[in-house]
């Protein structure tokens, strides 16, 4: 009852709004980039395999023009292959006012502090933001926001309940688990299936080619602070080559043992989440297109997500080190109407009909009143560990900008983790050889910044 | 006598055997395209699908407007190769037989141009497109055409060949240049139109992050950013469907290839023979 | 006095009907080329992270002092040159396939397999890579398989996957595309061997592998060098295979061991933007290819007075 007041409430707020100001507002609105309104389309899609059919961007262009009946909305879209040197370029045509998943190249949005002081009411709203660092704008140890959060991809674990049985393993709790478990856990059951006789697998982390993405999450749960921050990023001193940084490593390193053979090259693609399935634990991004396919190949029963280990020490000890991925939508530099873009990316993160698509649509809204609804969407052994993440993790946990891992103001630091944790699974770096050289490198970047 | 055939046949077979090998991985592609099974696991290695099917095809053709994809790419790739090869013949014409100022200059400021990669100088390119005005249309995708640089060298050396004394008995006719070209050169370089041809298409074909930045319609796309769309809108990497668009994208270069391969094996001989 | 001027007026009509020829290509090359290129040129002297966006400095050399002391730079230009002269291996495996098929004699049998074998050239794109990252998978691949079942033990190279392989891995894939052309060129040059050379040799009584070894090998040098130079400066210009196997990244994945210099241009000029040391990377290739392509025309003879004409009979 509490929500549906709620959910009248923002109703009518928008309503007020809207039959005021609304068919004033006219012009045409574009928008660019790759990510939900590419991979849906205009009329929807449906996946060749699992049967899941999502409805296309149309609904969203139907829901706004009731709204704003005179501005017209262009939605041009493309392809993950070579985005950012899509949108650099289509940042400098001019014909551009919002960018999708933009936030990543701060260098062509506009940043959102300003808009967010004026209504404070949509950072309210939203369980994360595309946060980012920028020297002009606000010291480095704080956080800069740069687009507006609308889908987010909260990282889970997958459990294989019945290896877990077949092994007589308890499952963890996911409130209190540490990193200690989790290591153990997949130690345990990795082996020769006492029930099945089959080999089975315990773990997969998040996919090779994005390998790097394990290290942020577990750099987190270590609280591995790198950054010493200065004035500016050339003044900033990286401290990668730590002992805590080898610690890192090397757990996540560790788990090659635990690990199928293909993971490494990039043909994980075996976990598939089906009645066969032989990995114990399985680190997913996309949470919800992974319940879609567990749903699809009707195992519901068979799984169950958790969240990742608790972070051990510092400011964030004892909230899950989950970070979450995202889509966001950012003001383009070059746009003349700033204010209309901003206008439509605050509709894509409050207005209602817009959530209730966005789930459709299988992803997890940034809205914090509609994620919360996820469990009309599946049952609790998976909706409570997506709300849990979203709930507890703090406004600025976003993937790619953190005091243990920025991928966005340090040159290369994504590829070369990248890099040195595949060489470390394939058993060709120890950790000292992989801190030197993301360190090196790191450090030739900063000194290219040097005046 | 009997002896020489018996070598012939062991030479005969021990080219058969490279030859499977070297064609395996298509055979395979091919097979995997045709195949149910194929989804986002990879059935074990067969040349025969494990359960035959056109489920794949099915899937390629109503998923993404491949046909409209096909077509722009096909006018795009048309004209740009009509330009591409008519101005490179021109250009290795002059080359190859002309005698003016400046000859070794301007070929080499032409050679020098492949060595610029052009994804450094993508950005101010597409800065000057975009003060004439020219995004999202077909210009900046064809008038690249009008100087295509391996052509040009290509054509050079096919040109040259071409001995001189068919051009001296044009000249006591009275005939100038551009009649010799257009009446005596053109005719006498079908194979070196045929290879510069299927060069150009094949490149066109598979260019993809200039096509990506500059057509921002989706109904204009091509067909190379269309596979791409295709691949991001599947949930996993599905081998099946991605081989059957890979098959139907590669088909219509492989015909062209199978009609013109006399030519082009010749033409690109010659190429490379000089003493 | 007349006369002269007639002559001369003759010499500039010429040139102006030979510059008609040009000119057009001319022109594109210097509007679609040269100006974006000294766009590059200038920025290359610049501070810039991504081109148009925020103040533009000044740095002089810097941008070419950063990456001449850049590891992971000098590191690119390493794994260049290191698959491009792997690559040259096409060279000798494309002679002794245009040997072998040269001696089946002119006929059907030779012409089938001559396209049969070129025809891997105009297969490309992503989907070949990814056929080939099964086919060179460490677990059960096809390569794998069949080296296991020659040498009788169990092989698990990651021929993709492992950077102490990588480069083999690549140059496999590069070289099943690029033997096909190396085939066509030695046989057309095979070809190209005058019959008498044998027929006096064997007045002489040379056997076959003297043959071969005095007379083939001697008249190919021309070929080879051809050959040479074509896949050097194909191998400088590397980049899309590389680019989807190391998950459609600039890395150069596994370990950076395919990181080529285009890819390390692209790096900085997308993924991690910096776009003056993009543009320096990218003078520094444009010198480097410069450099072996001069090198190139002097050796086919471009820049020789007295030209030969190209010999080949109809194929």
């Amino acid at each position: 009852m509490k929500k549906f007041i709620a959910l009248l409430v923002v109703f009518a707020l928008i309503f007020s709004l809207a039959s005021v100001a609304n068919a004033e507002e006219s012009g045409v609105l574009r928008l660019y980039g790759p990510g939900l309104f590419a991979s849906v389309g205009p009329d929807g899609t449906t996946d060749v395999v699992t049967g899941v059919t999502k409805p296309g961007y149309n609904e969203v262009i139907a829901r706004w023009n009731e709204l704003y009946p005179n501005v017209t909305l262009q939605i041009e879209t493309i392809p993950w292959d070579n985005w950012k040197a899509a949108l650099q370029t289509a940042a400098l045509s001019g014909e551009v006012d919002i960018v999708l998943h933009g936030a990543s190249i701060t260098a062509i949005c506009e940043p959102l502090n300003e808009y967010l002081a004026a209504e404070p009411e949509v950072a309210d709203a939203v369980g994360m933001m595309a946060m980012r660092k920028s020297v002009d704008i606000a010291p480095l140890d704080t956080y800069v926001p740069f687009g507006l959060t609308v889908t987010c991809d909260p990282i889970v674990v997958c459990l294989d309940k019945e290896i877990f049985e077949h092994y007589g393993v308890e499952l963890p709790d996911f409130t209190t688990w540490t990193l200690a478990d989790l290591a153990s856990l997949a130690e345990k059951l990795t082996g020769t299936d006492p029930v099945t006789g089959e080999q089975t697998y315990g773990i997969s982390l998040i996919e090779a080619a994005s390998i790097n993405k394990n290290y942020i999450w577990a750099s987190r749960a270590f609280n591995n602070v790198i950054y010493e921050w200065g004035d500016s990023i050339a003044t900033t001193k990286v401290h990668f080559k730590t002992e805590k940084t080898a610690e890192v490593l090397n757990y996540i390193a560790n788990f090659s043992k635990y690990s199928n053979p293909d993971y490494i090259e990039g043909l994980d693609r075996a976990v598939t989440f089906s009645s066969d399935n032989n990995v114990a634990i399985c680190i997913v991004e996309g949470a919800y297109g992974c319940y879609s396919k567990i749903k699809a190949n009707g195992v519901e029963d068979k799984f169950c997500f958790v969240s990742l280990p608790l972070i051990q020490e510092g400011e964030f000890a004892g909230i899950t080190s989950s970070h979450m991925g995202d889509w966001n939508m950012a003001i383009c530099k070059t746009s003349e109407q700033k204010d209309l873009a901003w206008k439509f990316m605050k509709f894509m993160v409050t207005d209602p009909v817009v959530q209730e698509w966005l789930l459709a649509t299988a992803s997890v809204p940034s809205n914090k009143e509609a994620s919360g609804r996820l469990n009309q969407y599946m049952s609790a052994d998976f909706a409570d560990a997506i709300s849990f993440i979203v709930r507890t993790a703090p406004l600025q946990f976003s993937a790619s900008a953190n005091n243990c891992y920025d991928s966005s103001n340090f040159g290369t630091f994504l590829n070369d983790v990248t890099t040195v944790l595949n060489e470390m699974f394939q058993g060709n770096m120890d950790a000292d050889a992989a801190m030197d050289y993301v360190q090196n490198n790191l450090d030739q970047y900063l000194a290219t910044l040097q005046k | 006598m009997k002896r020489k055939k018996i070598v012939r046949w062991v030479i005969t077979f021990i080219l058969f055997i490279w030859l499977i090998i070297t064609l395996m991985p298509l055979a395979w592609a091919i097979a995997l395209s045709f195949d149910r099974k194929a989804l986002n696991t990879l059935p074990p290695f067969s040349l025969i699908p494990h359960v035959p099917t056109l489920f794949n095809y099915e899937v390629a053709f109503t998923s993404f407007p491949l046909v409209t994809y096909y077509l722009n790419t096909i006018i795009v790739t048309a004209c740009h190769t009509v330009l591409a090869v008519f101005f490179a013949l021109m250009c290795g014409y002059a080359f190859a037989k002309g005698r003016f100022v400046g000859k070794n200059f301007w070929f080499v400021f032409m050679l020098a141009v492949m060595m610029i990669p052009f994804e450094s100088r993508m950005v101010p390119l597409y800065l000057q497109y975009k003060n004439m005005g020219l995004l999202d249309t077909y210009v900046p995708l064809i008038i690249g055409g009008f100087a295509y640089v391996y052509g040009i060298f290509f054509a050079r050396q096919n040109i040259d060949a071409i001995p001189d004394s068919l051009r001296e008995s044009a000249y006591i006719d009275g005939a100038g240049e551009w009649r010799i070209f257009l009446q005596i050169v053109i005719p006498l370089s079908m194979p070196l139109i045929a290879t510069l041809s299927i060069l150009q298409i094949l490149s066109n074909w598979n260019n993809y992050l200039w096509p990506l930045v500059i057509i921002r319609s989706n109904s204009k796309q091509l067909i190379s950013v269309g596979v791409s769309y295709f691949n991001a809108t599947q949930d996993a990497i599905y081998y099946g469907p991605r081989m059957a668009v890979a098959v139907v994208s590669a088909i219509p270069l492989t015909i062209l290839f199978l009609v013109l391969q006399k030519y082009i094996v010749q033409s690109i001989a010659i190429s490379g023979t000089k003493e | 006095m007349m006369q002269q001027r007639s002559k001369r007026n003759f010499r500039v009509r010429e040139q102006l009907i030979w510059y008609s020829f040009l000119i057009t290509s001319i022109l594109t090359l210097i509007l679609l080329t040269y100006i974006p290129m000294l766009t590059a040129v200038k920025y290359s002297f610049y501070d810039v992270s991504v081109l148009g966006f925020g103040d533009d400095v000044f740095v002089g050399f810097q941008n070419y002092q950063k990456l001449i002391n850049n590891s992971s730079f000098l590191n690119s230009i390493k794994n260049t040159f290191l698959l491009a002269v792997m690559g040259l291996l096409s060279i000798p495996i494309g002679f002794i396939l245009a040997t072998l098929i040269n001696s089946l004699g002119r006929g059907q049998r030779q012409n089938f397999f001559r396209v049969a074998f070129y025809f891997p050239n105009i297969i490309t794109g992503a989907s070949v890579v990814l056929i080939f990252q099964i086919v060179l998978k460490a677990n059960n691949g096809l390569l794998n398989n069949a080296l296991s079942f020659l040498v009788g033990q169990n092989v698990k190279i990651g021929w993709l996957s492992d950077s102490s392989y990588s480069r083999w891995g690549a140059t496999i894939l590069h070289l099943w595309g690029s033997i096909g052309y190396s085939m066509l060129i030695n046989l057309a040059n095979l070809q190209s061997i005058p019959e008498n050379l044998y027929e006096a040799a064997e007045v002489d009584g040379a056997n076959g592998l003297q043959k071969w070894f005095h007379i083939t090998i001697p008249q190919m040098t021309s070929c080879f060098v051809f050959l040479f130079i074509t896949s050097m400066i194909g191998g400088l210009s590397r980049f899309t295979d590389l680019f989807i196997i190391g998950g459609n990244t600039s890395a150069g994945r596994p370990g950076g061991t395919l990181q080529t210099i285009l890819m390390y241009i692209y790096q900085f000029s997308f993924e991690a933007p910096q776009y003056g040391i993009a543009s320096a990377g990218a003078i520094i290739l444009f010198l480097l290819t410069f450099i072996i392509t001069l090198i190139n025309l002097k050796i086919t003879g471009f820049f020789k007075k007295e030209k030969k004409g190209g010999k080949v009979r109809e194929a």
